[in-house]
């Protein structure tokens, strides 16, 4: 009996050692880090808000502005991205684009593809927990 | 407007000209005749002070209608010249010129910086939709082209 109770002890032991040492990177959560990536041949660009701001280079960013008029009642999207290497820009008035603009906010993942007429042509917005978040 | 208002002072006239040719030779107190009643110079300032007596009721008739129509709340009546369609936006020429000036300056110089973007900011709302719409697809291609290099910030 006494043999058996030291081993539930060891064994209890020896599994909070375990959790202890994975606990760090299991319970935190997946984490997925990405740079503004500007494709300028496939014309899409990507990148995490959060990643942006938080990069020590200072000339990355993503950028999405809507611009709304008295009397006007097709709001205009402005989206841009700038990675290390590339700049690029898109605008438009496709309602469907301009809703999905609004649920971007400082942590999100985007993503935005254009045409020769530098107009968007789609707009991709994710807010999950993996996003690196803003400091 | 205008044919219902020469159609009310012709027949003011022609009234005030009947009246003047049947009723008695005694004089309006208002009109002091010292020649005969066939005289031209009297006639011509006769039917001047018709027409403006005319005019001058017609407009006080016209304005009541208006006055009435506002207070009953009717609709007053559209002037038959008014304009199709309010603009979306108030159309400002200087500011459409402004704008594509200084896209071109840009492309001449081949960059696009802060004081650029922050013109173009105070241009933007000046502009209608259409013109809007032609400033952009002018600079953003340029831009994506790099025929115009951005500064560090956002151009817009």
């Amino acid at each position: 009996m006494k043999t058996t109770m030291r081993n539930v002890k060891a064994g209890l032991a020896a599994l909070t050692v375990a959790m202890t040492a994975m606990g760090g990177t299991a319970w935190a959560g997946w984490k997925y880090s990405q740079d503004v990536v500007v494709d300028t041949l496939g014309m899409s660009a990507y990148g995490q808000m959060g990643r942006a701001r938080n990069s020590t280079d200072s000339v990355q960013y993503l950028y999405c502005m809507t611009q709304a008029y008295a009397g006007s009642s097709t709001p205009q999207l402005l989206c841009g991205a700038r990675s290390l290497s590339a700049v690029q820009w898109c605008s438009t008035r496709e309602p469907a684009l301009v809703a999905a603009a609004t649920g971007i906010n400082g942590d999100s993942w985007v993503s935005f593809t254009w045409n020769t007429s530098g107009q968007c042509t789609s707009l991709t917005v994710t807010n999950g927990s993996q996003h690196e978040a803003k400091e | 407007m205008r044919g219902w208002l020469a159609a009310v002072v012709g027949a003011g006239a022609l009234g005030f000209f009947v009246a003047r040719l049947t009723a008695s030779p005694a004089p309006s107190p208002a009109v002091v005749r010292t020649q005969s009643p066939l005289d031209g110079d009297a006639l011509r300032a006769d039917l001047r002070r018709a027409v403006r007596e005319e005019l001058r009721s017609s407009r006080a008739e016209l304005l009541a209608e208006i006055r009435s129509a506002r207070e009953t709340g009717a609709a007053t009546p559209a002037p038959a010249e008014a304009p199709a369609a309010v603009p979306e936006v108030t159309t400002d020429e200087p500011a459409s010129t402004s704008a594509r000036a200084l896209i071109a300056r840009a492309a001449s110089a081949r960059r696009w910086g802060e004081d650029e973007a922050h013109e173009l900011r105070r241009l933007i709302p000046r502009l209608t939709l259409q013109q809007r719409d032609e400033v952009l697809a002018t600079l953003i291609p340029a831009i994506n082209r790099s025929d115009i290099a951005l500064d560090a910030v956002p151009p817009f």
